[in-house]
């Protein structure tokens, strides 16, 4: 019985240690998971770089999380062609990800886009938007949505993640964004 | 002597049963894993071309036995390809309209490409197998043993396949090579059961018309059969001339009499004549002097021998094999085994000889490759099959039990080879590309480049795409004729 309730333990300890700092498993299905840990200072374009956008201290995992603010109205963005992401059609995902809202003031939404391959036109957008999927405030909160893209979705089409400040001012961070296929 | 198995003949009815039920069972299970294999794997670049047939490929159809290239010397593409070309134009324009009734129109492309390489997987598989029972004389039940000990050298699309796929990935290239061999093999058969059984062939007029008919078929259907056929021919004449001295000085006659030789003349004649309009096929341009062609060959064999391990290790194989057969007691059986070899060896090293008169292609500068040496291969896999059935039933006690699991290994080894598919090619990209094609209400269609759909590369061009959208309609993949074009993607 002793050596029962030994094993228990154990195994609720080991199962609390799987909190919310430990990176999810990153299987075939995902399409990006970031936690911004890697991407602090790095750039495609040195030149044009705005290390504002990622803030650094305050961060659901690690110190890096994504920012929009006053200043910064779009976030950093994901963006790839929908036939790089996976040779097989698809068309429902599931987005994830950690925000951090300071007050009710506050807004600000996780998009996700779908342009054509030329990006002259937005097919199809979805998002999150944190004043309704949000009510902790000063808190990191977990939010999600299952999205479910056009049947005519095409492997030349583009996708897009980011956020966007909307009208707020305040600072609206995010992290440990993840982005799966579910179909 | 004959060597079955001793199970086979020493236990009761349900013993004699139970190894060749489970064994059948196994082959049926990786025959079913070949067809999702090759359901996985993309259409190749020649098939709507060939179906269509492109004007490029309708010559041949409006001449089956090249009389323009013998009277007039006109050069077009596959003078002597005829019944391959026909075969496949029937096929893919029947299957995936049948399929229909029950898949949607993208999906009946890949199940009728699957399909049909599956099944010339299937009856390579059974006609080396009956070929080999034949020769040890084992029970009809025995040819599932021996098509389980051959069924792991498939290598359907991953492991070993570039050096020793049976058939293609290409379904083209399996109508072509591995489709016109199964068809070279059921022709062989009735020779090789008088060889056999060393009496001529006495087969009454409605069988010799079938077999004269299926001469003139395997004669016009590609090159890879004709030049198999012509070597065997040249060592039959050799075996026949050779007999004759024997002859001379007393012997019987044998199987090389009467009705056996009538139609190997004709045989021979029909190669003959195949080989000559084939020297009229276009694709044959190229620059290499046949010199420079030999001079390709033991580099080429080198490369091609060496560059996977699924080659050596089969080769090794065979002649641990001839070893053990050697150590073996002097029996008729033993003797015939080591005849056949000898005589399959002499096939592979005269077709590897006379290799470099076949040509160069572009896409094959190493002259040899699971294509190309498939004649080859074949008669390896038969090699292999007739020694280990051979020794599995001479073997006893711990000798047997210790080459039995050697030959466990072995089918391992072959078969989690090809059951790693990380560098076998997949559709889904093309699948997605022709959803795309289907549902787009324009004629002419921007698709990703990501990979190429129907065709050998990327479209850069609507007209390179005007042969593929015409059999994509004609197969109710889309509601109109359209092409596509692709950009290389960045």
């Amino acid at each position: 019985m002793k050596s029962l309730a030994t094993l228990l333990g154990l195994l609720l300890l080991s199962a609390c240690s799987g909190g919310a700092g430990r990176p999810p498993r990153l299987d075939d299905s995902v399409v990006t998971f970031n936690d911004f840990e890697s991407g602090g200072g790095w750039s495609s374009d040195p030149a044009h770089h705005n290390p504002g956008l990622v803030q650094k201290g305050r961060a659901h995992s690690g110190r890096y999380a994504l920012r929009v603010d006053g200043n910064h109205e779009y976030s950093l963005t994901f963006a790839m062609p929908l036939g790089r992401i996976r040779e097989a059609k698809f068309r429902k995902l599931r987005l994830e990800a950690w925000a951090f809202m300071p007050s009710e003031r506050a807004t600000a939404s996780l998009g996700l886009q779908l342009l054509s391959p030329d990006y002259s036109q937005q097919l199809f957008s979805d998002d999150i938007k944190l004043r309704d999927a949000v009510h902790t405030y000063g808190q990191w909160v977990p939010i999600g949505k299952d999205v479910t893209l056009p049947d005519s979705v095409a492997p030349g089409q583009q996708l897009r993640l980011f956020m966007w400040r909307a009208d707020a001012t305040d600072e609206v961070l995010l992290d440990d964004v993840m982005l799966r296929i579910l179909d | 002597m004959r060597t079955p198995l001793p199970s086979a003949g020493a236990a009761g009815p349900r013993r004699v049963w139970l190894w060749p039920s489970l064994l059948a069972l196994l082959v049926l299970l990786d025959l079913a894993f070949a067809f999702w294999r090759n359901y996985q794997l993309p259409l190749d670049g020649d098939l709507a071309p060939t179906v269509l047939p492109a004007p490029w490929y309708a010559q041949v159809l409006h001449d089956p036995f090249g009389w323009s290239a013998l009277t007039r010397h006109e050069v077009y593409s596959g003078p002597n390809r005829f019944f391959a070309h026909a075969a496949m134009g029937a096929y893919w324009k029947l299957g995936p309209r049948l399929l229909q009734c029950v898949l949607t129109p993208i999906s009946s492309l890949y199940a009728a490409s699957a399909l049909f390489t599956t099944l010339t997987q299937a009856g390579l598989l059974f006609l080396l197998a009956w070929l080999v029972q034949l020769a040890t004389g084992a029970a009809r039940a025995q040819r599932w043993v021996v098509a389980a000990l051959l069924a792991p050298l498939f290598q359907t699309a991953g492991g070993f396949y570039e050096q020793m796929g049976l058939t293609d990935r290409a379904v083209t290239y399996t109508f072509f090579y591995g489709f016109a061999m199964l068809l070279l093999l059921v022709l062989v058969l009735p020779f090789y059961r008088a060889a056999l059984r060393g009496q001529p062939l006495r087969l009454p007029a409605p069988q010799v018309g079938l077999l004269l008919g299926l001469m003139v078929v395997v004669s016009f259907n590609g090159p890879v059969a004709t030049a198999a056929v012509a070597v065997l021919l040249v060592l039959v004449a050799g075996y026949w001339a050779w007999q004759r001295r024997r002859g001379l000085a007393g012997a019987s006659p044998g199987w090389l009499a009467g009705q056996t030789l009538g139609l190997l003349a004709v045989l021979g004649v029909l190669s003959l004549y195949s080989f000559y309009i084939g020297r009229y096929n276009i694709e044959n341009s190229h620059t290499h002097t046949v010199w420079q062609l030999y001079q390709l060959l033991p580099g080429g064999l080198a490369h091609y021998l060496l560059f996977q391990a699924g080659l050596p290790v089969l080769v090794l194989a065979v002649l641990l094999n001839v070893l053990l057969v050697r150590r073996r007691a002097a029996s008729p059986a033993r003797q015939r085994l080591l005849r056949t070899l000898a005589w399959v060896g002499a096939f592979a090293g005269l077709y590897l000889l006379l290799l470099p008169l076949g040509g160069y292609r572009a896409y094959r500068p190493y002259l040899l490759r699971n294509d190309t040496a498939l004649p080859v291969l074949l008669g390896l896999v038969f090699a292999y099959g007739y020694s280990t059935y051979f020794l599995l039933g001479q073997l006893r006690g711990a000798g047997r039990k210790a080459y039995g699991l050697a030959v466990l290994a072995l089918s391992v080894f072959f078969w989690q080879a090809d059951a790693l598919a990380e560098y076998a090619p997949t559709s889904d990209c093309e699948r997605w590309s022709l959803d795309q094609l289907a549902r787009s209400r324009q004629p002419v269609v921007e698709l990703a480049g990501f990979c190429p759909v129907l065709t050998w590369g990327l479209a850069s061009d609507p007209q390179q795409s005007e042969v593929a959208g015409q059999m994509l309609y004609y197969w109710h993949v889309t509601p109109t004729v359209k092409t596509y074009y692709q950009k290389p993607p960045q």
